[in-house]
């Protein structure tokens, strides 16, 4: 049997349109072509219908010029190169040529696992749906899994449908559940969907990853895989089904976060005997597109009440560096947390001396006894704590608990005092009230953004990692359709969104200390398809640690742009420079 | 946006006898043929097609373009000599790919096959013998279906050369009739 071909089922005649082997049976895609039948597509599975081809005699047919012309066309464009892509023809997408390459690749045998660590906006999502679309045009492939953080599956069921009408099925619990209790005792529900899209949280579950893992995948896709580096259970799940899928494919914008044992075990996923790992990094220069970008740093002064917090909070930093003698780099970074909340908002750091206040004041709070929250309330994974108030850390404390207590209760003061007046919120209010456009407002901690959205005279919209997927999916929804908006993200809700259909104006309350995460920021606005100069602000608290991180941001940036091989680009290594160069600083100022 | 190329369907090639004065001087008594050769996997699609465009020169005048055999026309075309290169391209895409495909999925079979699972059992515990015994039925099924996509694989990885397929013939007018 030939695509294209005529043949003849219960009593009509139909055109071949798909063949697809199976074990024993061969799954037939048909088109009818005589009443009743004309128009309709239908499935048949041989041998258990009968079909039988028609003989059509083949003779030269006299057309008229248009018609030839057209058939020409048609011709032409159905055409097909052995290193050409069937699916780019029929995709709705604006095509790139940078965006053809992995699938390329993988059609011309170059590899089955594949790093796509473009820059942020080039494309990656439909470079893999370009790579999906390829391959089941060419039934190479049946069975995909897409995992995603469970905040993106939506959007990238939109995507595959939209663009490469594909259409595949989001993972969620209650589906399962649903699945499982219609369908026959030892079905696998999973089996049951050719193309899945669930999040990496979900899978990683050990109640679900047997079931998940049981069923033979062709293509894995991972969103976001910068996420599953490192020794983690995610990275377990994720290499679990990834030894097992015929093709993986690895989607991140920062696959290097300066931690080389993370990268490598990115590197790793899915590898069996001497697979290689095909790598695709472009940036924008490379590929030469998108719109301008201006990047202004907005100098803030802090207000009399802002400096005697900062001045307090450099006090008891001091106190903890001469209390513990030498800081060992988790000290560091724990009494880094502190600085960044104060740079972050006042607010922000009145709320963790409270709770640390109280956790002194009575037995119960002791430092690093948090109990683990069960995922009761959440089964997809959908809500996260990252941009919560951390637990204080066990290392921040002094011996003399009364000395403590006292310092603590100062900054305290001081915070609530500073809170009441924040200098950055007012330069905030006054660059919305100035640009007069909607525009997507990140800060590190949900506190701050709380604080924001009380704060802000403007109608907006809140994006945290405590909202489910339904929710944020509300409030991008009320984003998008509302002209003046004001967006509040925090950057675990704000990763892997496309906003740049709405808004080119991103403005950072404090700098995140890790580049690729500002990158990220800025990178929700600025991709492909923006039309628009995109403008990103970094509102500065002068007087304070914040430009020095800034000069050293910009020099990470300059860095890593001229040497984007570099195998330390930023990370852990970096964090703790941070900590130093801040919390240093704010202790020599005191001095 | 590209628009989608809907697979063109006629049962012959579609013959334009064309007046054009510009046309005519340029096949100057000649007739254009438009050949498609096709690789198709063992499911009848298409994987590897290239357009063919030649010319014939015409011994006589006034043919009835109904009455020419126009399948015979391919011998006189020599169409296969100009598409030498890329019958070995198209067979070596596809061999490198059904290679990587192939070598990736053995592998995955070895790695499952060599995993080895240790059980000793406790005196009288059915609860795990049945836990066992449901693994090792997963695992069995596992690796049945994994030796299925594998047949699959192999026997999709097969291309073969379709015949040539003339679709398009251009006639200039003072060179035929209907």
């Amino acid at each position: 049997m030939q695509i294209s071909q005529y043949v003849r089922v219960r009593g009509g005649r139909w055109r071949v349109l798909d063949v697809r082997a199976y074990e024993g049976c061969q799954l037939v895609t048909l088109a009818g072509v005589t009443p009743p039948y004309v128009g309709i597509e239908r499935r048949f599975l041989t041998p258990f219908e009968a079909v039988d081809p028609v003989d059509r005699r083949v003779r030269p047919r006299l057309v008229r010029p248009a018609r030839w012309r057209n058939a020409c066309r048609h011709v032409i464009a159905a055409n097909r190169p052995p290193d050409g892509l069937e699916a780019a023809l029929h995709a709705r997408i604006d095509l790139l040529p940078h965006q053809l390459e992995p699938a390329l690749a993988i059609l011309r045998g170059m590899g089955s696992r594949v790093l796509l660590a473009d820059e942020v906006g080039l494309g990656k999502t439909i470079q893999a749906g370009l790579v999906c679309a390829e391959l089941l045009a060419r039934s190479a492939i049946d069975r995909i899994l897409v995992l995603t953080p469970a905040g993106l599956r939506e959007q990238w069921r939109h995507e595959l449908e939209r663009r490469f009408a594909i259409a595949a099925t989001t993972i969620e619990a209650p589906l399962l559940r649903g699945l499982a209790a219609t369908l026959p005792v030892g079905l696998n529900p999973w089996s049951t969907l050719p193309i899945a899209i669930a999040s990496i949280d979900y899978v990683k579950r050990p109640e679900v990853l047997p079931a998940a893992a049981s069923c033979l995948w062709d293509l894995l896709i991972v969103d976001e895989a910068h996420g599953v580096g490192g020794d983690s259970d995610r990275h377990a799940a994720v290499s679990t089904l990834a030894a097992r899928a015929a093709f993986v494919l690895l989607l991140t914008a920062t696959p290097h976060s300066g931690d080389r044992r993370a990268f490598l075990s990115l590197c790793g996923l899915g590898s069996l005997e001497s697979d290689p790992l095909l790598v695709f990094r472009r940036s924008r220069a490379d590929v030469r597109i998108g719109v301008t970008r201006h990047v202004h740093v907005t100098a803030v002064r802090p207000s009399a009440d802002e400096l005697r917090m900062h001045r307090s909070l450099a006090e008891y930093s001091a106190a903890v560096r001469a209390d513990r003698r030498e800081l060992h780099e988790a000290s560091w970074l724990a009494l880094s947390v502190l600085h960044k909340r104060a740079l972050s908002s006042a607010w922000s750091l009145a709320q963790s001396i409270d709770r640390r206040l109280m956790a002194l004041a009575g037995e119960s709070g002791k430092p690093g006894q948090a109990q683990l929250t069960l995922p009761l309330v959440d089964p997809d994974g959908e809500i996260t704590a990252d941009d919560e108030s951390p637990p204080w850390p066990a290392d921040l404390s002094l011996s003399d608990a009364d000395h403590e207590r006292r310092l603590l209760a100062e900054l305290a003061a001081h915070a609530r005092a500073a809170a009441t007046h924040e200098t950055k919120l007012t330069a905030l209010r006054r660059l919305l009230r100035r640009a007069r456009q909607s525009a997507v407002v990140f800060t590190e901690y949900r506190d701050t953004l709380v604080h924001i959205s009380g704060a802000l005279d403007l109608p907006c919209v809140v994006l945290h990692g405590g909202m489910t997927a339904r929710e944020r999916a509300t409030a991008l929804a009320v984003f998008s359709s509302a002209p003046r908006t004001v967006l509040l993200a925090t950057d675990a809700a704000g990763e892997g969104l496309n906003l740049h259909q709405s808004c080119r104006l991103v403005i950072n309350v404090e700098l995140p200390w890790n580049p690729m995460r500002l990158e990220q920021r800025i990178g929700r606005v600025d991709r492909l398809g923006q039309e628009r100069t995109v403008h990103a602000f970094h509102l500065i608290a002068a007087a304070t640690g914040e430009p020095r991180i800034l000069s050293r941001l910009t020099r990470r940036i300059a860095a890593a742009k001229a040497d984007i091989g570099a195998p330390d680009p930023v990370g852990i290594d970096e964090e703790l420079a941070m900590a130093r160069l801040v919390i240093g600083d704010a202790f020599d100022d005191r001095r | 946006m590209i628009a989608g190329a809907r697979p063109f369907i006629a049962d012959g090639p579609l013959v334009w006898i064309t007046r054009r004065r510009r046309l005519r001087r340029t096949l100057r008594r000649r007739v254009l043929l438009v050949y498609r050769l096709a690789y198709e996997d063992s499911g009848g699609r298409v994987v590897h097609s290239i357009l063919v465009a030649v010319t014939v020169a015409l011994r006589n005048t006034g043919i009835n373009v109904r009455d020419v055999d126009w399948s015979n026309a391919t011998s006189l075309s020599g169409v296969d000599d100009n598409c030498l290169a890329w019958r070995e391209s198209a067979q070596q895409i596809s061999a490198q790919f059904a290679s990587t495909r192939l070598s990736r999925e053995h592998a995955i079979a070895s790695t499952h096959a060599s995993l080895t699972r240790s059980f000793q059992p406790g005196l009288f515990d059915r609860r795990a013998h049945r836990a066992h015994t449901m693994r090792e039925q997963d695992v069995a099924d596992f690796s049945k279906r994994l030796a299925t996509r594998i047949a699959a694989v192999e026997s999709a990885s097969a291309i073969t050369l379709r015949a040539h397929e003339l679709l398009l013939v251009l006639v200039p007018s003072d060179a035929a009739r209907v």
